[in-house]
Formats: C-alpha cells, structure tokens, sequence
C-alpha cells in the first residue's frame, strides 16, 4: 500500500485509482466516468491487473461477490468500490 | 532459502521422472505410479497454505520447481502447470462451500485438475467459447465440445468455460457425471505424455455450486488468472528445458570429434554454445524478474509473466533447433534426449498464448494505439 495513503479519503482513492488508469492506459484525457471495460481499454489481462492492483494498494481482497462490472468499469465505480470493502473491513 | 529447494527438486526430477521421461514420450502414457510419488512430495499445488495440504511455496521456489520438471519431461511439467491452473481457480474463485474439501483432494492428488478451454473452433479467441450453459433448476446444464485439453484423460476435476446466455463463466464438472464424456488424444508431436482429450459435454448438469466466480467473468477473471499462473509455470519450464539443450549439447560437443577435434572446438558451434548459454541466462533472469514482481503482488507482474513466457519458450524452440542441428543424424534419432526436447519446444510456442499473440499483446504494453488495440476501441479505428 502506498506510504501515506489513507483508505478513508475517497480523494486519496480517487486519485491513486485515477493516476493508475491513466498511466496503464495512456489516456491523460480519462475522465473519472469513463466506461473503460465497454470502450475496449481494458482487456482481460488488464482486468487481473486492475484488481492486482486495488487488492495490494489498498489492501482489500476481491471475492466473487464483487464481481460485478458495475464495480470496475471507471475510476469512479472503482472509487466507490474500494470505499465500501475498506468500509466494511 | 531457495538452495535447498532447488536440490530437493533436481534431485527428485533427475531420479525420479528422468528415468521415465522417454518410456512416458514413447508410450504416450503418464503412470499413476508417478503422480503418486509428485503428490506424496506435496508437489501438485504447493503454492497452497499448508492447512489446505500445500507446501506454502512462494513464486520463486515454484518457478524452480518447474524449471527442474521442465528440464527433464515436459509431460510433467505440464501436469503441475493444468492441474495447478485449476487448484488456483478453486482457490481464488470456488464457492466456498466445499471449496476447502476439494483444494485438499487437489493438493494431495486424490483428485486430479484439467483446464478446459480450448474447443475446436476456439483458440487464440479463447473469450469466446461455443460450449453452452443454460440455467436450469438447481444448476446448469453444459452441453458442447473441448479439445486438447492437457490431462483430461487422467482428471477428475475439469474447469470447463462456457457460454451462459453470452457471458463466458467457469464451471467445475466432476469426471463422473453422466453428461461428460472424454476421448483421449494421441499422436501429438510433442509433450505425448501430456494425456490430452476431447471432451464431450451433452446435458452434462451441474450444481450452481459448481460456478467459479460469476457470469461474465469466467474469462476475464477465472481463466486469465489462471492462465497467468500457468505462463508462468511455462516460462520456468521453459527456462528447464531450455538448460537441457544446453546440457545435453555441451556433453556431445565435447566428446564428438570431427577434423581431428572435438567439434565444441570448431567456430560455429562455438557460436550456437554461445547463444544457447547467453539465452539460457536471460531466460532465467526474465524468469526472476516475473517471480519477484508475483511475490510482491505488483501490478505490472502478469505483464512481466508474459514477456518471460514469451522469451523463454522462443527461446527453449531456437536451443532445441540448434541442439538437434549440433548432434547431426543422432538429433533426428531416438537415441538421444535432443529430439523429444524440439518436439517438446515446439508446444511450447503455441499454448498459452501462442508466440504470435504474446507479441501482439506485449507491444500493446508500449503501444496502446497500434491496430489490435485501436481495433478494441471503435471510435479509435475512424482516427
């Protein structure tokens, strides 16, 4: 988990979830809405990635209850996501 | 703390599979007997905690594992690679009631995993079965084919991906079900003690228990993870082989003599020795690399994992081609190992993620834009 990083901040979420996006994808113009699983910016081997990703950053663990696009399709859903495991946890 | 690992694995792969590993490529048969000795030595799915029979192994010791298998018997190898694809699955992905009780069955051998993906009309475009899956009361019903599948004829725990109502997911069909019926493949060119079948899938019904992970995500979640754990398996194994070319061609090299030397002497084959060792380090390095990113759970590791895949098994295909080529006539024969390692080589390139779309992928890492990639984005292709 990034030093520093403070789960209950959605703004420190959003930001880090945002950066990654951005910098995996390349799209410095990714707005936080942006559908990247339905435009084709993420392919399957991203998808391990991402959730790689959300799992060792913010130390939360994906089950098959989460598996729901709806959870990982932009930054904000993935914002969101994070918010309710770390709450939950 | 690798060391003695490393010793235990070559000691067991050199005396115990070695022994076997032409008879098994021969005969085109895995024995029973050597499953049992791989189980009893907690090797088909190490990486699981010790309370649920696994050995607790982190990625570099089971990539060492893999190595010291692939460097005698790629048929082995590929038992630890399907049946460890499926014990992950369950791990990661199986309803968690009886979850426990099957990873133990894994993890001890009393049951035995194959992955099945690949269908006749489905490869590369693996996203994408044929097989359905039909909701149906207390269950699913499958119904389709799958090919080439790595040990199913052996197996008693078959992931299967199929299409439910379009969304590709993971089932768990057990050897014994009625709708389930598997042909055994022979005549591959290489890996033949592989135990490859086709599987025939006809109102094969299962339990919703049976489901890994959700719908929809029985490919982008349950197969592509697994399928990362198992180029992973193949770049190590890979690398192994990859060693075995190199072993096997500096043995000859040295004794053959031809124009009054030995012929490691003369410039050319310097050359090949040269290249065979230079690759057989990289490969291990990528293969380090791939397993210190896995350990830390870095984001960037399943990308790594491809690149090492990629390498090594193109790689083990170009040192078993200059191994063969460096033992004359006695490469093209069965009496030396250097033929069945080019065989072996060959398969290598083509499964889990044949070369040609590793490398499509991988410059995508660099490369968002170039055509496979702008072909996924509509509105990119119009650019």
């Amino acid at each position: 988990m990034p030093d520093g990083l403070n789960v209950n901040a959605p703004a420190d979420v959003r930001t880090t979830i945002r950066d990654y996006l951005i910098r995996v994808s390349r799209q410095s113009d990714l707005s936080d809405d942006h559908d990247i699983f339905g435009n084709g910016i993420v392919n399957s081997l991203f998808a391990v990635e991402i959730v790689c990703f959300i799992e060792e950053a913010f130390g939360i663990t994906v089950v098959n209850d989460d598996l729901d696009i709806a959870n990982f399709c932009s930054v904000d859903a993935l914002t969101e996501f994070v918010g309710r495991k770390s709450a939950a946890a | 703390m690798q060391t003695p690992h490393r010793s235990e694995f070559h000691d067991f792969a050199t005396g115990e599979i070695a022994p076997w590993a032409d008879r098994i490529d021969r005969d085109q048969h895995f024995p029973d007997t050597l499953i049992d000795k791989i189980a009893e030595r907690g090797y088909l799915a190490p990486w699981l905690p010790r309370e649920h029979g696994g050995r607790d192994f982190d990625s570099l010791t089971l990539g060492l594992l893999h190595e010291e298998m692939g460097s005698v018997c790629t048929s082995t190898r590929s038992l630890l690679t399907a049946h460890g694809m499926v014990a992950y699955s369950v791990s990661r992905w199986g309803n968690p009631t009886g979850r426990t009780e099957l990873l133990r069955a894994l993890a001890s051998g009393k049951s035995i995993g194959a992955f099945a993906l690949s269908e006749a009309n489905v490869g590369s475009d693996a996203a994408n079965p044929e097989t359905a899956a039909q909701k149906i009361r207390g269950g699913y019903r499958l119904d389709g084919e799958k090919c080439w599948i790595t040990f199913a004829q052996r197996a008693d725990i078959i992931l299967v991906l199929a299409s439910l109502d379009g969304l590709p997911t993971a089932f768990i069909v057990r050897r014994e079900n009625p709708g389930l019926t598997v042909e055994p493949i022979n005549g591959m060119m290489g890996a033949r003690g592989a135990m490859l079948a086709r599987l025939c899938l006809d109102d094969c019904r299962v339990e919703e228990t049976d489901m890994l992970g959700r719908p929809g995500f029985g490919f982008t979640m349950v197969a592509s993870s697994a399928l990362d754990l198992g180029r992973y398996s193949i770049a190590w194994g890979c690398a192994g082989l990859l060693r075995a070319c190199l072993e096997a061609t500096m043995d000859y090299t040295s004794v053959r003599r031809q124009f009054g030397t030995e012929i490691s002497n003369h410039q050319l084959v310097a050359q090949k020795i040269t290249q065979m060792i230079t690759a057989q380090r990289n490969a291990d390095l990528l293969c380090r690399h791939a397993a210190s990113l896995r350990e830390g759970k870095h984001h960037n590791a399943a990308q790594e994992t491809m690149i090492a895949k990629y390498y090594a098994s193109t790689a083990a295909m170009t040192a078993a081609s200059d191994a063969v080529q460096l033992h004359g006539a006695n490469g093209i024969s069965g009496d030396f190992p250097v033929s069945r390692l080019f065989r072996d080589a060959k398969i290598m390139e083509i499964i889990e993620g044949s070369t040609q779309i590793l490398e499509t992928t991988i410059a995508g890492f660099a490369q968002p834009t170039i055509p496979h990639v702008a072909r996924s984005r509509p509105e990119a292709v119009n650019e």
